[in-house]
């Protein structure tokens, strides 16, 4: 009885067996187009505002002689400059000066940011995102105001490091029901424009007011993330 | 000759067709989109750039750009200028917007009405072109907030830090 030749010789020398790729073929031509139409070019984000709330004032609530005032923190935006008002001793207002709204800001006797005549700058500032857009030799200082946000945030009215508006703005943990739960009013910053102030002025403020990284942190720090845009008076 | 002509089988080199597609496969999932609104950028709604985080949710959509004002797809009045034109407007009031949004409102009303889980929130999302002057911004805000819609949402495109 003679034995089969072996055939393992003749196995090396042909070619490894193919797969069968054509059912994943399928499956990458049937998800491609699917995948393609429900593709995201850009990331959106949104910014929170609320309409301020028309009412008398609640009698009980008036503040007793010896607490801190409350803070009423108004950034006027006009087409050349901020004004920042409120009744923090830092930013120089006399009494009665931070009265809200568009007219009632008092510009000569509250903290003033003049625009900036800075074409690089403003290529940065004004033209984000945008690539028509033609540098404006003169835009708003938004980096000078974000750092007096910071320093109304952090320096008490001394000018020492102790916060005097520090509360924080976020619900804390042990909180049973953070829905209901009322951030401090001195969370809120109040934006008051002109009428011809263009939006995106309106949203770098409101950039350079929301928060802050403070160095080695990875979460942004709160500066005044409740915002209330005054409509005004024509 | 023939015969063995016959015998040859045509096979398509697929290999580097499947990298690819691998590839593309990738990164098409990589950039997936499951976000609730949609936008439809064009020439005249450009959205400002902002570094703001918050995620967008369902709400009325309202977009304001330099042609026109819109509401849920849905063209309400015409923009020129970054202005309404007078006759459609009652003081700040934009009238067509308001019956439109008002509509809606009562709309979402009858629904939490029915419905113990659902609150009417008066969300209302604003898609605003970045070089509107604020004056339209106040004017559409103003409307809006008459028609019981209070809590704005300025879309905005994430960027920056």
């Amino acid at each position: 009885m003679s034995s089969k030749p072996s055939d393992r010789r003749r196995a090396q020398d042909t070619d490894p067996p193919e797969l069968n790729l054509l059912p994943f073929m399928n499956l990458m031509t049937l998800l491609i187009p699917f995948l393609l139409v429900s593709i995201q070019f850009v990331t959106l984000a949104v910014i929170d505002s609320s309409l301020p709330a028309i009412g008398q004032p609640n009698p009980s609530d008036q503040p007793d002689e010896d607490e801190t005032p409350p803070l009423n923190l108004t950034v006027g935006v006009t087409e050349d400059a901020f004004t920042v008002a409120g009744s923090a001793p830092l930013l120089g207002c006399e009494k009665g000066a931070s009265a809200g709204g568009p007219g009632g800001v008092n510009d000569d006797k509250c903290t003033r940011i003049e625009a900036r005549h800075d074409t690089t700058y403003c290529a940065e500032t004004v033209c984000r995102g945008d690539d028509t857009c033609v540098p404006p030799g003169k835009c708003h200082d938004f980096e000078a105001l974000h750092k007096k946000m910071i320093e109304l945030k952090e320096v008490d009215a001394d000018g020492k490091p102790g916060a005097d508006y520090g509360d924080p703005c976020r619900p804390p943990s042990t909180e049973a029901n953070p829905e209901s739960w009322q951030p401090p009013e001195t969370c809120n910053v109040i934006i008051a424009p002109n009428p011809d102030v263009a939006y995106h002025v309106i949203v770098g403020v409101m950039d350079a007011t929301r928060g802050y990284k403070k160095e080695g942190d990875t979460e942004a720090t709160d500066l005044f993330p409740y915002v209330v845009i005054a409509g005004g008076v024509k | 000759m023939a015969r063995r002509k016959h015998n040859v089988e045509a096979k398509l080199q697929i290999t580097s067709l499947m990298d690819i597609m691998t590839i593309i496969l990738v990164f098409l999932l990589k950039s997936y989109s499951t976000d609730d609104i949609q936008i439809a950028p064009s020439e005249d709604l450009r959205l400002p750039t902002s570094n703001a985080s918050q995620a967008p949710e369902l709400a009325v959509n309202t977009v304001v750009s330099q042609k026109g004002i819109l509401v849920d797809g849905q063209k309400v009045v015409d923009v020129s200028g970054g202005q309404v034109e007078e006759s459609y407007k009652r003081g700040t009031l934009i009238s067509p917007l308001f019956d439109i949004l008002k509509e809606k409102a009562d709309e979402a009303k009858a629904i939490a009405e029915t419905r113990q889980t659902i609150n009417f929130s008066g969300r209302i999302l604003l898609q605003c072109d970045r070089n509107i002057p604020f004056s339209l911004v106040r004017e559409v805000m103003y409307t809006a907030g008459q028609a019981q819609f209070a809590e704005f949402k300025f879309v905005v495109y994430k960027g920056g830090e």
